[in-house]
């Protein structure tokens, strides 16, 4: 799979030197542009792999690196689950935020409760998922073919309730989702690195299920 | 003289109502109008007037459609349609950055501001809870919740505070922009395919939502936006739920129902007396009188409310079968007595009349005693109308029709100006006697049977003060706003919490106490939740707490602010920045002056009352308020605190005023039967009460076998009957036999029809008065003809 994509992208790039960083935002282009991303995805009923955090905020010279690893299930939700610099798990459904560590009283938030929560769930769960249709509701697309990754995706808010949220997502990948890159409205940039990412067709296991 | 007065006042009437009172006069249909006063508290009142005018603007919509990439859009078609049609000051469906804009933009006011969490956490020590959630969030994508920036709010607290002054949406989510609702999946949890999914538009209507051109705007829009809906997804369906909508109902139904009610009782009046005076002035005089008495009675309430009621018209058109008696019984006394009855002179008619008149007039006044404005412009409308059309004929129709039958003649209009006799058939029933046709046993076996059936019927009775005996809405009305209720999750009723104090401080202060005792109801599942001003807009003195909280805890040197800023990496001059920034916004409070104007008021800014006489008030709305007498005990522990239910004090003051009016109508049939005593002998004196008296019984008796319960209504109406019973009973007595007889048949006739008519009103009180006045006459009158005296 991973081989087939490359030998297509150096097709392409011999064919056409000159579409370097050409955007493209034409939807089915873009479908194109993660087709293989995407097939792979679609098949999938869970993601599973680790990832580094990397939060650069505003004032600071240093940024903030967490790293741990995290699972993805679709139509179910995400766990994200922090090992460093200290064990914790936040937990994302459609209808709530659980995070938990070792220690401390269980935080929850529903979505009842906090209206703007759902539309920071969608956005997570849409970039998990590269789910196009999701995704070109709340932002303007354009994708970027060649350059360091093999395909790279920059996502502008459309409405202003976004807007207040994040200013851009960039998320970059060949076959997996490599990173993604989100800028928020305060000024502040974090950088998601995903690592050893696994498609999974069988979804869940068992006891993976009941940390949802 | 007399004349020339009198109708140099008619055409004064007739101009002030041409050129005055119609160019000015406004239909009232708010049916709050007819709801009683239901308490002395006069805060209270005007409290539940100002919520009321309030929430009366707005409405919510759901727009539903299966199509699952057409549901923006759709709700923006309808949305767009609504707003276009200019008929809405604010239509709401997008969601943007209003809040969290206005929020960045008040940051230094809302230094202080805590939500209750970290409130509780901060002042019980707790404050290392907070340290680690500022950690987790700078490290873990809980971060992205929050709304203020690590570096602007380290320990999140500004962000938390936001966060809880919003108020929830219930089963709405936000998907991308827009507010999405979906249906409860029946049984397995997964998403089902086709399953309608609902977007949320909300408005408010620029004009008075009790003036029916703003119905007219309103419904127009509703349609064209239905209709642009359904252009962009057809299977666009569309649910809405707002007091206009019921307002506009009851209005439109009111008016098909005046033109129905009105058009057929004049029909009715224009036949009968076609069929029974068979000339032309008779016919033209009464339609004049009526129209006369109807321009007095609206132009009486225009002055006296300012208004009209739309069911007052409703009611009022009963006034075509009442007024047209008197001129009714004029004709028929100028009758001559057909075949075979002694021939006597018409006499004078006036003394029977004002008597009469009196005698309906007061039985309408009675409506004046129950404290329900819509009641007490019908007792005026009628008494009016009445006292005019009774005047007119007194004093104006001798001549008018001596004048009307010279110019009629030179117009050949009508031959001739002899009455015509009393018809046979009414020469016949006024001979028949019940004494002659059964023998004094059946009498009184009659007499008997009647009183058995009276006394079963009357076992029967019950009584139901509901205010539903006001109004009812109508059926697919409801179902829309249950549609909308469930799907939104959020049930707010007509039941609140009214927190008055001197200041308006004082009123947050309360609201603030009321805070926990809110909490505990929903912890014990009492009610779902409450909407309130608080915590969005924060008393001055917990403003004040809080940041001494907030110094003594979070900015002080080497505290929760420093620990935290130096944990994720920032220097000293950051941490001095932060303490800086806390110091310059000291003595910045949010006002609710500055709150009011912000966006951030807008989901709650209704329930601030302000000024209310000399003080100021809140309201509180309860969702889902399960257990009413607990909530209320609950809340009214703080002081000033009270729990408004209006449908059970609504209920409450029926029920009250019905007894009342039952006492009185003991003493009305007993001071009735006095009077008649002086008038009269004391045999006459009770011939002439026992109708009206057997009447009511009867009429009661007929509810109890119809089982429908009795209300203040009922009650009323047959103070009514009783005005009008006595008046037949003292025609029959007073006037002539034949033309008494045909008098009383004709008066009875058109308040039957009048009244049989409201008897169809779809508004329920109107119905209840309605029937019970039909029955009423109807009974009277059979029984005032068979006891009416022998000889005269």
């Amino acid at each position: 799979m991973r081989a087939g994509l490359l030998v297509a992208l150096l097709l392409a790039a011999a064919s056409a030197p000159a579409a370097d960083s050409a955007p493209v935002t034409n939807a089915a282009q873009l479908a194109r542009l993660t087709r293989d991303t995407a097939k792979s995805l679609s098949g999938a009923r869970a993601v599973r792999g680790r990832f580094v955090q990397r939060r650069q905020l505003a004032g600071l010279a240093k940024p903030l690196e967490s790293s741990g690893d995290f699972l993805f299930a679709r139509d179910v939700g995400i766990e994200w689950h922090t090992a460093q610099p200290f064990d914790s798990q936040f937990v994302l459904t459609h209808d709530a935020i659980t995070q938990r560590d070792e220690g401390g009283e269980p935080l929850h938030i529903s979505a009842a409760d906090q209206p703007a929560l759902t539309v920071v769930s969608r956005v997570f769960f849409a970039l998990f998922a590269l789910d196009f249709d999701a995704l070109s509701q709340d932002f303007t697309m354009a994708g970027v073919d060649g350059g360091k990754e093999p395909w790279r995706l920059e996502l502008k808010p459309k409405t202003a309730a976004l807007g207040s949220v994040f200013r851009q997502a960039t998320i970059a990948g060949d076959a997996t989702v490599k990173t993604v890159t989100l800028n928020d409205a305060n000024g502040d940039s974090t950088v998601i690195e995903l690592r050893d990412v696994k498609y999974d067709a069988k979804g869940l296991t068992p006891d993976e299920r009941r940390r949802f | 003289m007399r004349f020339r007065l009198s109708f140099a006042a008619v055409l004064a009437l007739l101009a002030v109502f041409a050129f005055w009172v119609w160019p000015r006069m406004r239909v009232e249909t708010n049916l709050l109008a007819l709801l009683p006063s239901t308490t002395e508290n006069r805060v209270q009142l005007e409290a539940v007037k100002k919520v009321a005018d309030r929430s009366s603007r707005e409405l919510v919509f759901i727009v539903g459609t299966a199509a699952p990439g057409k549901l923006r859009d759709t709700g923006l078609a309808f949305a767009d349609a609504l707003r276009a049609s200019g008929a809405f000051a604010r239509v709401d469906y997008v969601v943007d950055d209003r809040y969290i804009a206005a929020a960045r933009a008040d940051r230094d006011l809302r230094t202080g501001l805590l939500s209750s969490r970290d409130r509780d956490l901060l002042a019980s020590g707790r404050v290392a809870t907070l340290e680690r959630d500022a950690l987790r969030a700078a490290y873990t994508p809980l971060g992205f919740t929050r709304p203020f920036g690590i570096a602007d709010d380290p320990l999140g607290l500004a962000s938390s505070a936001f966060a809880e002054e919003l108020p929830g949406t219930g089963r709405a989510r936000l998907e991308g922009d827009i507010l999405v609702a979906r249906e409860a999946a029946n049984g397995d949890a997964g998403a089902t395919a086709g399953a309608r999914a609902w977007t949320i538009v909300r408005a408010a209507t620029a004009g008075d939502p009790y003036r029916t051109e703003t119905h007219h705007d309103v419904m127009a829009a509703i349609d064209a936006a239905r209709a642009a809906a359904a252009r962009v997804a057809p299977d666009a369906d569309i649910a809405g739920s707002g007091v206009i909508l019921h307002a506009a109902a009851a209005a439109s139904k009111a008016q098909t129902e005046v033109a129905i009610f009105g058009g057929f009782d004049l029909l009715a009046v224009v036949l009968l007396i076609v069929l029974v005076f068979r000339q032309v002035r008779p016919l033209i005089v009464t339609l004049l009188t009526i129209g006369i008495a109807t321009c007095s009675a609206i132009a009486m309430c225009h002055f006296v409310f300012g208004e009209v009621h739309i069911l007052t018209l409703t009611f009022g058109t009963s006034l075509i079968g009442v007024s047209v008696d008197y001129a009714m019984h004029y004709f028929v006394n100028r009758m001559p007595s057909s075949d075979g009855e002694p021939e006597t002179h018409p006499h004078d008619i006036a003394p029977a009349l004002i008597l009469g008149c009196t005698t309906t007039v007061a039985g309408y006044l009675t409506f004046l005693i129950a404290p329900i404005p819509g009641l007490r412009q019908i007792a005026l409308f009628s008494a009016t109308g009445l006292a005019t059309a009774c005047a007119v004929v007194i004093l104006l129709y001798p001549r008018a029709l001596d004048l009307l039958s010279v110019g009629f003649r030179r117009l050949k209009l009508e031959r001739s100006t002899t009455p015509r006799a009393v018809p046979r058939w009414v020469a016949r029933l006024s001979r028949r006697r019940l004494e002659n046709a059964l023998p004094r046993a059946g009498i009184w076996a009659l007499v008997l049977v009647m009183a058995g059936l009276g006394a079963a019927g009357l076992v029967r009775l019950e009584s139901r003060d509901d205010v539903r005996s006001l109004q009812r809405p109508p059926p697919e009305l409801v179902a829309a706003e249950r549609k909308v209720r469930t799907l939104l999750g959020i049930g707010f009723d007509t039941r609140f919490v009214l927190v008055t104090a001197p200041t308006p401080d004082d009123v947050l202060r309360r609201l603030e106490d009321l805070d926990p005792v809110l909490r505990r109801l929903v912890e014990a599942k009492r009610i779902k939740g409450a909407l309130s001003v608080s915590p969005s807009l924060v008393s001055l003195e917990r403003q004040r707490a809080d940041r001494a909280l907030l110094a003594r805890e979070v900015y002080a040197p080497g505290a929760a602010l420093e620990r935290v800023m130096v944990r994720l990496g920032f220097d000293a001059d950051a941490v001095a920045a932060r303490r800086a920034a806390f110091t310059a916004a000291d003595r910045k409070f949010l006002t609710p002056e500055h709150w009011l104007e912000s966006p951030l008021s807008a989901p709650v800014r209704h329930l601030w009352l302000g000024a209310l006489g000399k003080d100021h008030a809140a309201v509180v709305l309860l969702d889902g308020n399960v257990a009413p007498d607990e909530v209320r005990t609950a809340v009214e522990a703080v002081p000033g605190v009270t729990y408004v239910d209006q449908v059970a004090d609504i209920s409450h003051v029926l029920g009250e005023y019905r007894r009342i009016a039952s006492w009185l109508m003991l003493v009305v049939v007993t001071v009735m039967l006095a009077c008649l005593l002086v008038f009269y002998r004391s045999g006459a004196a009770v011939r002439t009460a026992i109708p009206a008296a057997a009447g009511l019984a009867l009429t009661l008796a007929t509810l109890g076998w119809m089982h429908e319960p009795v209300n203040l209504f009922h009650v009323l109406s047959l103070l009514l009957v009783l005005g009008l019973g006595v008046d037949y009973a003292i025609i029959l007595r007073e006037g002539r036999n034949q033309q008494a007889v045909l008098a009383v048949f004709l008066s009875m006739t058109t308040t039957l029809i009048s009244f049989g008519l409201l008897g169809f009103s779809s508004v329920p009180f109107v119905r209840s008065i309605g029937i019970t006045v039909a029955f009423g006459v109807a009974y009277t009158f059979l029984i005032a003809l068979a006891a009416r005296p022998r000889t005269h």
